[in-house]
């Protein structure tokens, strides 16, 4: 079975505008060009899924999330497509940055005692111009669209629970960000951030240092999806345009309402 | 004589007359001038607050207190300008604390009730230096009630609470469990100022008080504390109507900021009102958010206004964020330019902000050789593109001599700087009125600023200066401090011939890190000695600093001579020039004409008369070159240097300058002979030299 984005009249409508929401990630995954590669996403069209792939999508749910079963990957599912994984670290600072101005928020950095916060407040100050007040919600919901199309490769997700989900992660990220890019550079900081907090001694000045200058393990690789994202001209960021295209507000499959209810009843 | 006749009035129980009485009398008899007279009329006054008192206290036991009558207009012109009253003289604690403190409550109660005074810091002023002189029970007694008082003004801003919290030691009720959340509460208040001016506020009625207060305190507080949501919902609620103060206008353009949202027709209007306000009124940081919105919505006529009248008030960096934010979307280049103003002008943005930014533009080969160099400082801090002013030259771009000016600021050569600022200022076609690159040009002349007038000042020292190297005497405890530990490093960065001792004084005092130094000196690309170190035969001495010395020379007269110097010569007079400008920047950074001439091997000023200056060039040229050469290996092959240094020493003679000279010039030979060997076996830093002049 393929999951193919069906033609209609309009060019591009809500479907491409869903896939597009993987872009970023799947850039990013371009990593090398082999094909054996378990996080090697080389190859993986843009636009169009296909289920030979699950074996590949599959490996890299066990390897990198720990996903086995459907419960795990609706519940690693939600915390993404909520933004509440990572997306919300520094949240109150984004905010904060949005509501001073430039000389306002330098006064803000200058002001806390501990280094690595004021390090972090830089990084606030320096990431937001290209985020918006969004911060880096874009890591979570790029990563929720990705393992979306994942999980409907290796079977785990329905075609109806994959449109449901893509219709949320699309309305939250219509309304967080401006364009394409800004949610592709939202994605990126985030994952810079990430890179930075999953080091054993991050919380040091030094460390935070190498966060503000770039340093970070992940920059490199970061560096290169930009490039690629800009020398690919079938990434659909290019075309699929991101205002005027009406995107769907879809209820919640029974499939996904019946599992809310029994991690209910397992909760009671 | 009787209370009433000390306090010269009849008998009364009005306690505001007793006050009054008594502020009178005080102005005749004070405490430290007529101490008994001040005692005689301290007892009338509290003896005749006492019997008000005791009257009160018998008609509370009748009745409950009433609320005292707002007597003062509600709305007065005179906010502001009204007398505050004057505290009263110290109370010895005893019996009356509790009346006392309940007087003061009523006062407060009186003072919160009126729309005029209750916004006059001065009038709370005079209220508290009045309790301060009750004893600590009542004034305790005061802080509590006080605290439980204000929460009926819920509505009044925060900085009422905020000019009360220290003086009624709120803060400690933070201590007290029971009255924690209280507490908690207050702090939050203070930390809530007005959005608008209280002294407008003041002069508005109880009721056009609390409106206005109601619907913009909310925003104000949500755009405090950074809650976007609230801000939402408060703005889509339409609680903010009308307008009467700019400051509201202002208030609403930072929330639909914060909001993202930019909207044409809706804030024209009130950067149009925003506009008309007196020039001042607005803050560097209005005008930018003001500048923010002309940005986003397209007005480029609003937006260079904004520029120009952040400029005039000397804003440098907000005037230049606002213009790379204008420019980044739309031109690469002037955004580059732009960008480096801003880093230039105290933008503290990370090296990740530029990485993301390089995503933006496009950089190749055929790009410009500006723009490379440009891109580099944005980048990485440092470029090695442009390493001497002679490739300027090559530079066939209308920029040119803008690109001139900004190499000579970022290379720290002040003379070129000097030069370029004193070049006839040839526009390129587009650089016209209002046009980005105009604008670059007053951003960069204002970084040159300082450089201009510290060498006007150096002018009138030149004369006084010589040869600032090797003869130099030691710098004393004063000098070394005369500079801070940043100031040396950037200064020994800089300047690679600064006399070799010391930087070993610097060094031993912590001042200098001599690996640091050399790393940033390699990476800066301001390494004259690697210019002077390659071939000769490429005669690169049209390079910045040799500009600056036939400057130097045609300063002192010696223009013919400079002209005709031999091409070493000439290369010499370049170091020299590097060698000479941190002495001209360490002599004008608050250093006395007397440790001027201590520096200058003790010679009093006036003993250096312009004779003496071709002289002590020629000097320092041979001392330079034979230094810079015979620190080399192959000396031998390089004997034509020598003929030089000879040519020099004639000329030195034929300038007559006489004996004297000639027995320098030996002197110096004759020191300067035995540096290979000493440059070898000794310290570091000579190792480390002869490293940088090999390049």
């Amino acid at each position: 079975m393929t999951y193919t984005t069906p033609t209609g009249a309009a060019r591009w409508n809500h479907q491409h505008w869903w896939l597009t929401l993987a872009a970023p990630m799947l850039s990013f995954q371009r990593r090398c060009s082999c094909s054996n590669c378990v996080n090697c996403a080389q190859g993986h069209p843009w636009l169009r899924i296909e289920h030979e792939d699950s074996g590949t999508y599959r490996n890299m749910l066990e390897r990198d999330w720990g996903i086995t079963s459907y419960d795990d990957l609706h519940e690693i599912l939600q915390s993404l497509a909520t933004c509440s994984m990572h997306g919300e670290s520094l949240e109150e600072e984004y905010s904060h940055y949005a509501c001073m101005t430039p000389a306002a928020w330098q006064q803000f950095c200058n002001q806390g005692q501990d280094p690595v916060y004021q390090g972090l407040l830089r990084f606030v100050g320096l990431s937001a111009p290209y985020t918006g007040r969004a911060g880096i919600r874009g890591f979570d919901l790029a990563r929720g669209a990705y393992m979306t199309r994942a999980g409907l490769a290796c079977g785990l997700l329905s075609q109806e629970e994959f449109e449901f989900l893509h219709s949320y992660m699309a309305l939250r990220a219509k309304g967080m960000f401006d364009s394409w890019h800004q949610y592709t550079l939202s994605m990126f900081f985030g994952r810079i951030y990430w890179g930075w907090s999953t080091q054993d001694d991050a919380s040091t000045p030094r460390r935070v240092e190498e966060l503000l200058a770039g340093e970070c393990p992940v920059r490199e690789n970061i560096r290169l999806s930009m490039q690629r994202i800009a020398a690919e001209p079938e990434c659909p960021m290019h075309f699929v345009p991101w205002d005027g295209i009406e995107l769907p507000d879809l209820d919640l499959p029974a499939s996904m309402r019946a599992r809310e209810e029994r991690a209910q009843e397992a909760q009671a | 004589m009787s209370i009433w006749q000390t306090l010269g009035i009849d008998a009364t129980r009005d306690e505001s007359t007793i006050r009054s009485a008594y502020r009178q009398q005080l102005r005749d008899c004070h405490p430290e001038t007529d101490p008994e007279g001040f005692q005689r009329l301290r007892d009338a006054f509290e003896q005749a607050m006492a019997q008000t008192a005791e009257t009160e206290q018998d008609v509370a036991v009748a009745a409950p207190p009433e609320k005292t009558p707002v007597t003062e207009p509600l709305y007065t012109e005179q906010t502001g300008t009204e007398p505050a009253p004057e505290p009263s003289a110290p109370v010895p604690s005893g019996e009356g604390d509790s009346s006392r403190a309940s007087q003061q409550m009523q006062l407060m109660q009186q003072l919160l009730d009126d729309p005029a005074r209750r916004l006059d810091r001065r009038q709370w002023q005079s209220w508290l230096d009045t309790c301060s002189t009750l004893s600590l029970a009542a004034q305790s007694q005061i802080s509590h009630q006080a605290s439980v008082l204000m929460l009926d003004y819920r509505w009044l801003p925060g900085d009422l609470v905020d000019w009360l919290w220290q003086p009624l030691d709120w803060a400690m009720l933070l201590r007290d469990q029971a009255q924690q959340s209280l507490a908690e509460h207050l702090d939050y208040w203070r930390r809530n100022h007005s959005a608008l001016p209280l002294n407008w506020l003041a002069q508005q009625s109880h009721n056009r008080q609390r409106a206005l207060l109601n619907s913009f305190q909310p925003l104000s507080a949500a755009l405090q504390q950074g809650n976007i949501g609230y801000i939402s919902f408060l703005l889509h609620n339409d609680s903010v109507t009308s307008f009467e103060h700019p400051s509201q206008a202002l208030l609403l353009l930072r929330c639909w900021r914060a909001l993202d949202f930019f909207d044409h027709d809706r804030a024209m209007p009130l950067l149009d009102w925003l506009l008309q306000q007196p020039p001042g009124w607005l803050s560097a940081d209005d005008l930018y958010v003001m500048g923010e919105f002309a940005v986003r919505c397209n007005n480029e006529k609003l937006m260079f206004h904004l520029v120009d009248q952040l400029l005039e008030q000397q804003h440098p960096l907000q005037a230049s964020q606002l213009l790379y934010l204008w420019y980044q979307p739309r031109n690469q280049v002037l955004s580059c330019w732009l960008g480096l103003q801003m880093k230039r002008h105290g933008d503290a943005r990370a090296p990740m902000f530029w990485h993301a930014e390089q995503q933006l533009y496009t950089l190749d080969e055929q790009s410009p050789l500006a723009l490379h160099w440009l891109c580099d400082l944005l980048w990485q801090g440092h470029s090695n593109h442009i390493r001497q002013a002679q490739q300027l030259a090559e530079i066939s771009d209308c920029h040119t001599q803008l690109l001139a000016l900004q190499w000579g600021l970022m290379a720290g050569d002040q003379a070129f700087v000097t030069r370029q600022l004193e070049l006839p200022f040839s526009a390129p076609v587009s650089l016209v009125d209002h046009d980005g690159w105009y604008y670059v040009d007053r951003l960069i002349r204002l970084q040159a600023a300082p450089v201009s007038e510290q060498l006007a000042r150096w002018h009138t020292l030149l004369p006084a200066l010589g040869d600032a190297n090797a003869e130099a005497p030691p710098l004393n405890d004063q000098q070394l401090q005369a500079l801070g530990a940043v100031q040396w490093q950037e200064l020994v960065i800089r300047y690679h011939a600064l006399p070799e001792h010391w930087q070993h004084q610097l060094t031993e005092r912590g001042l200098i890190n001599p690996k640091a130094v050399q790393a940033m000196q390699q990476t800066c690309g301001i390494t004259p000695q690697l210019e002077w170190e390659q071939d000769a035969s490429q005669n690169t001495a049209t390079g910045a600093a040799s500009e600056s010395a036939s400057e130097e020379s045609a300063a002192t007269g010696d223009e013919t001579e400079s002209e005709q110097m031999p091409e070493h010569a000439t290369n010499a007079l370049l170091l020299f020039a590097y060698a000479a400008l941190p002495l001209y920047w360490f002599v004008l950074g608050d250093v006395s004409a007397d440790q001027v001439s201590q520096l200058l091997n003790g010679a009093p000023l006036e003993a250096i008369d312009g004779l003496w200056l071709p002289l002590a060039y020629l000097l320092t040229s041979l001392h330079l070159t034979l230094r810079i050469y015979m620190a080399q290996p192959e000396l031998k092959k390089r004997s034509r240097n020598l003929l030089v240094a000879l040519g020099l020493i004639s000329a030195t003679l034929f300038s007559g300058s006489g004996w004297l000279a000639l027995m320098t010039v030996l002197h110096q030979l004759i020191c300067y002979g035995e540096l290979p060997d000493s440059g070898k076996d000794s310290s570091d830093k000579d190792s480390s030299d002869n490293k940088d002049t090999k390049g």
